[in-house]
């Protein structure tokens, strides 16, 4: 047997991730619909009875204190805004000679305006979704 | 949890930075095709690096999420000297000569540095294009909405 074959393949390098297995993402459905239906004080036996509308358990406080959109959006800029001070960083080594890798310079730099481009894209789209209910018919 | 836009550029990444040392040898092994001396006095050897491959586990892992920090790499692991001897030149004048008068010039062929010289820098824009087809799916998937 040489080296190279004793090496772990990439499969079961992945496999050892319980998050990327074949299935995974089943069996992970499964697990959750399992440990609701017992939050719920339900059996998994009841499963086959006629159940009644599921009815939202939340009250008005908890859906107002509930992480919202808004909270979402400005953790995925704050994403953005450290993918260009990552960016920016990179360029400075760079420039002042603390760096010799262009390409990473480089990478970092796409990787920054891509993102800055979908924070744009998911702008345009709540801005016009606002527009939308602003022409609403009253 | 970070974003991870532009698939695949870490293990791109490593690929270049190790393709500019591999470039980087072969510049100094074609500047050295005549050094008779080195710092220590022996004849200059032709080097070559060896790549290995390496896996980037992640530090913490998300649930539910395919961990970006999971990557597998590339990096050089060694710069080793290649041992063939040099062919033996007669310079009784040559201060590097030995008591025959012969010199010994360095294993550097630099007909082959050059075919090593187009092999990295076409590995290295084989890498480049696939940052750039990266990059591009990543923009072609944003224009979907317009």
């Amino acid at each position: 047997m040489n080296e190279i074959s004793s090496l772990p393949s990439l499969n079961e390098l992945l496999g050892q991730n319980p998050n990327l297995r074949p299935n995974a993402q089943a069996s992970n459905f499964a697990r959750n619909f399992e440990s609701q239906l017992g939050a719920n004080g339900q059996s998994s036996e009841n499963i086959n009875a006629i159940s009644p509308v599921a009815i939202d358990k939340t009250t008005p406080t908890d859906r107002v204190n509930a992480p919202g959109f808004a909270n979402m959006f400005e953790n995925f800029i704050k994403g953005v805004d450290a993918k260009k001070k990552i960016s920016k960083t990179a360029t400075q080594d760079l420039i002042l000679g603390r760096s010799d890798n262009i390409h990473e310079a480089m990478v970092k730099s796409q990787e920054a305006g891509v993102a800055f481009n979908l924070m744009i894209e998911v702008r345009n789209k709540l801005v016009d979704s606002y527009k939308e209910i602003m022409r609403m018919q009253v | 949890m970070t974003m991870n836009l532009i698939p695949g550029v870490e293990s791109t990444g490593s690929a270049l930075s190790a393709e500019k040392i591999r470039l980087e040898i072969i510049a100094q092994n074609i500047a050295n095709s005549n050094t008779t001396q080195d710092a220590d006095g022996n004849v200059y050897k032709r080097k070559e690096v060896a790549f290995e491959e390496f896996v980037k586990t992640p530090e913490r892992r998300v649930p539910g999420y395919v961990d970006e920090n999971l990557y597998q790499g590339v990096r050089v692991t060694d710069v080793f000297d290649d041992q063939t001897p040099g062919r033996m030149i007669y310079n009784p004048g040559h201060p590097h000569a030995n008591e025959d008068g012969m010199v010994e010039m360095p294993n550097v062929d630099v007909s082959r540095e050059m075919v090593d010289l187009i092999s990295a820098s076409r590995a290295y824009e084989a890498n480049l294009t696939v940052v750039k087809t990266s990059r591009r799916m990543a923009q072609q998937a944003m224009s979907i909405g317009k």
